[in-house]
């Protein structure tokens, strides 16, 4: 590879990283932490204990639907997997729907528990605020959000690309990590957690764009269909809703129609149940397998008689298009990876998230030794540096505190979904702002120290204020909620180390080889007002 | 089976790390013959393999190949933080950054 | 980096600017037309083809970007990725 090659893709590599960097910084972390997405929502969840049987889920979601909409035109039930519990019940009453608008919960939207009553639990987003975060953003429209993350989802896959091509040694330094060396530390570090973890980054960020990948390059589509809404049609076929005659006939029982589905995929699981026309005798039970069942993300569903239970038709992805763009979304989400495969999956993810966190911060390290007065940066460096705080270290505090906003505000309140929310990105304005009047230093400090205290509260809140602290979660062997409790604490140790490393950094003692040209000792003088200043 | 592809691929990195010079040096004390580079290589190559065929074996086709290529990424890091932070006879190394 | 004589090519600002254009803009209008070229030409039913084309789309894009930078002039760039657009665009109109 050339020379001139190689170093022309080294300034494209730096600026796709570093313009868009903070938001990668929060699609990584909050894409990673979206791995539990159901495991965070059960935590968030308290009220509600793990799923035993989902027959009993299932027919208790019946029994409730049959009480409370016995004449509406359509119902649904989405039923619990292995990760998630309870089911969630929404219907369509005849006539116009009362519509709940995005983001506003339907309102017709009930909670049954693991025990097939109606549960009552605190209105929370859960892991979901994560996961739709990390594609749709929040507090715009969403295709928005959209565009911005799948701006910054190419300028990725440009930093991808040409980050390896400017790699001179990347076999060479494979297994080279060199500490305490400053700028040289950080960028061994930049390129061990981008090379080691390699083919997920490119992976990730290829299947993101590709999962959205009919808003960004429509042209594929537009070529051969003369307009969006009639690929739609061809890619998502709607079958045509049926008419109900008016004749009441008692449904097919619910549990037998899970146990024909299994049997019909071969040990499939049902994920989805849609009644049409429920009690009348044109009925129809549409049963849609659970996504964590395959890799590749599709519809796969039987039609069932609503009234007999006699399965109608089965559909399962055909085109070698849908199954690999379904394959290129399954490995995204990861929805089909059992408990191992996921901490793969999410430790992944969060070297991903060190990869660009890193980038940042050598930015501002390589820069940092040329600035001619460490105490007057120029304002991009200082824009620069005070943004890495508040992002590096102020996202990470706001997430927490949204975990904590779940645990204390009050049960009733009003819009208690989107006031968690709120808590989340009041926090992270105050550590942006805190960024930016601190000295450096002590807002790294201060903001990791506090992320640090806050996660590793958090378990030992649930220990001593709710019934299912860890020592009673172990025991009852739930998995979700121990699993989150000890996983936040782990979080909150690797940041309270992170804060030891910071109080010793150092920052400006880069230890460079000597200049062939033999120079004064001057510059050691010239160095301590700078770390008098960084040390304030 | 899926530990076992972990131990596969820890070793089989190890030995591809040891293959390199300059890591054959510090731990080793002395660059690698010939010989014992390609041997090293040899066997790391074999070492990956098999953990890959392990994977599919403990996972199932796509799922093994899947997280073979996750347990890649951790066998290297892992050898990578073993070689960086390893005991040494001298002082210990600072957590400087 | 810039202003470094014979490596690199980024020898002033306006150089940047015109390939940072011309890799965005540019480089989007080519992938554009390459995908809807694509998409009539895959030897497959219409679904797929549209499926396809756009999943390689991105990878056509991060190509287009790298080369513009690359390019031993932002000139020699702006006319290849134009030559590319124009191209593939005429031959989506002749395949229609």
């Amino acid at each position: 590879m050339s020379q001139g090659f190689r170093q022309s893709q080294a300034g494209l590599h730096t600026w796709s990283g570093l313009l868009v960097g903070w938001i990668l910084y929060l699609i990584f972390l909050n894409g990673s932490v979206s791995y539990w997405r159901e495991e965070i929502t059960r935590w968030a969840q308290p009220e509600i204990g793990a799923t035993q049987n989902v027959q009993t889920v299932a027919h208790g979601a019946i029994a409730h639907l049959t009480k409370v909409a016995p004449s509406a035109k359509s119902w649904q039930i989405e039923l619990p997997s292995e990760r998630a519990s309870g089911a969630i019940t929404t219907y369509k009453p005849k006539g116009k729907p009362v519509s709940g608008g995005f983001r506003r919960p339907d309102p017709t939207r009930t909670l049954i528990g693991p025990d097939g009553q109606v549960a009552t639990a605190r209105d929370t987003e859960g892991g979901d605020l994560f996961y739709r975060l990390h594609f749709d953003l929040r507090y715009m429209p969403v295709i928005w959000g959209r565009w911005v993350v799948g701006f910054c989802a190419m300028f990725m896959l440009v930093a991808i690309v040409s980050g390896v091509i400017t790699h001179k040694k990347i076999f060479a330094d494979f297994f080279t990590f060199r500490p305490g060396k400053g700028q040289r530390s950080w960028l061994d570090g930049h390129n061990a957690l981008a090379v080691l973890a390699l083919p997920f980054h490119a992976m990730i960020t290829y299947t993101g764009l590709v999962t959205l990948m009919v808003i960004y390059v429509p042209w594929g589509v537009t070529a051969n269909y003369p307009s969006l809404k009639a690929y739609y049609a061809q890619s998502i076929p709607k079958t045509k809703p049926l008419k109900a005659t008016g004749q009441a006939a008692p449904m097919a029982d619910i549990g037998l129609v899970l146990k024909s589905a299994d049997e019909v995929w071969g040990g499939g699981h049902a994920g989805l149940i849609r009644i049409e026309n429920p009690g009348d005798k044109a009925s129809r039970i549409v049963v849609t397998r659970r996504a964590s069942d395959k890799l590749v993300d599709g519809r796969w569903e039987i039609t069932f008689d609503g009234a007999t239970g006699a399965v109608r038709s089965s559909v399962a992805p055909q085109s070698s298009g849908m199954i690999a763009r379904g394959g290129m979304i399954g490995l995204h989400a990861g929805r089909f990876a059992p408990l191992t495969l996921r901490w793969l999956f999410f430790l992944s993810g969060l070297a991903g998230t060190a990869m660009v966190a890193t980038g940042l911060v050598l930015w501002i390290a390589k820069r940092r030794q040329r600035l001619p007065d460490p105490a007057r940066p120029y304002f991009g460096f200082w824009l620069v540096e005070r943004l890495n705080i508040g992002a590096i270290a102020g996202l990470p505090l706001a997430m927490t505190a949204f975990l904590w906003a779940n645990r204390l505000l009050p049960v009733n309140l009003a819009n208690r979904a989107d006031w968690e929310g709120h808590a989340m990105f009041l926090t992270w304005g105050v550590t942006l702002v805190h960024a930016f009047v601190r000295p450096t230093r002590r807002a790294w400090i201060e903001q990791l120290s506090a992320t640090a205290i806050l996660l590793i509260a958090l378990p030992i809140f649930n220990l001593l204020a709710t019934d299912r602290g860890l020592p009673a979660t172990l025991a009852a062997g739930d998995g979700a909620v121990a699993g989150t409790d000890l996983t936040l604490l782990a979080l909150g140790a690797a940041f309270a180390a992170i804060v030891l490393a910071v109080v010793r950094h150092k920052p400006g003692t880069d230890r460079r080889k000597p200049a062939r040209v033999a120079t004064q000792p001057a510059p050691r003088v010239e160095l301590k007002p700078a770390l008098a200043e960084v040390e304030a | 089976m899926i530990l076992l592809s972990a131990l596969l691929n820890l070793g089989g990195f190890f030995a591809l790390c040891l293959a390199m010079d300059r890591h054959h040096l510090t731990l080793q004390g002395r660059k690698p013959t010939s010989g014992r580079r390609w041997r090293l290589r040899g066997f790391g190559a074999l070492a990956l393999t098999a953990s890959a065929a392990t994977a599919i074996r403990g996972w199932g086709l796509t799922n093994g190949i899947i997280g073979w290529i996750g347990l890649l990424t951790l066998g290297a890091a892992i050898v990578l933080l073993g070689l960086t932070y390893r005991p040494t006879r001298a002082p210990p190394r600072r957590f400087d950054l | 980096m810039a202003g470094q004589q014979g490596i690199g090519k980024w020898r002033d600002g306006l150089d940047v600017a015109l390939r940072v254009a011309i890799a965005m803009l540019g480089g989007y209008g080519a992938t554009a037309a390459c995908t809807m070229l694509l998409a009539r030409v895959w030897p497959a039913s219409r679904l797929d083809a549209s499926l396809w084309s756009t999943i390689l789309s991105f990878a056509l894009y991060a190509g287009l970007v790298v080369w513009t930078f690359a390019a031993p002039s932002a000139l020699r760039a702006g006319l290849v990725v134009a030559a590319i657009g124009l191209a593939a665009g005429l031959g989506a109109a002749l395949a229609a």
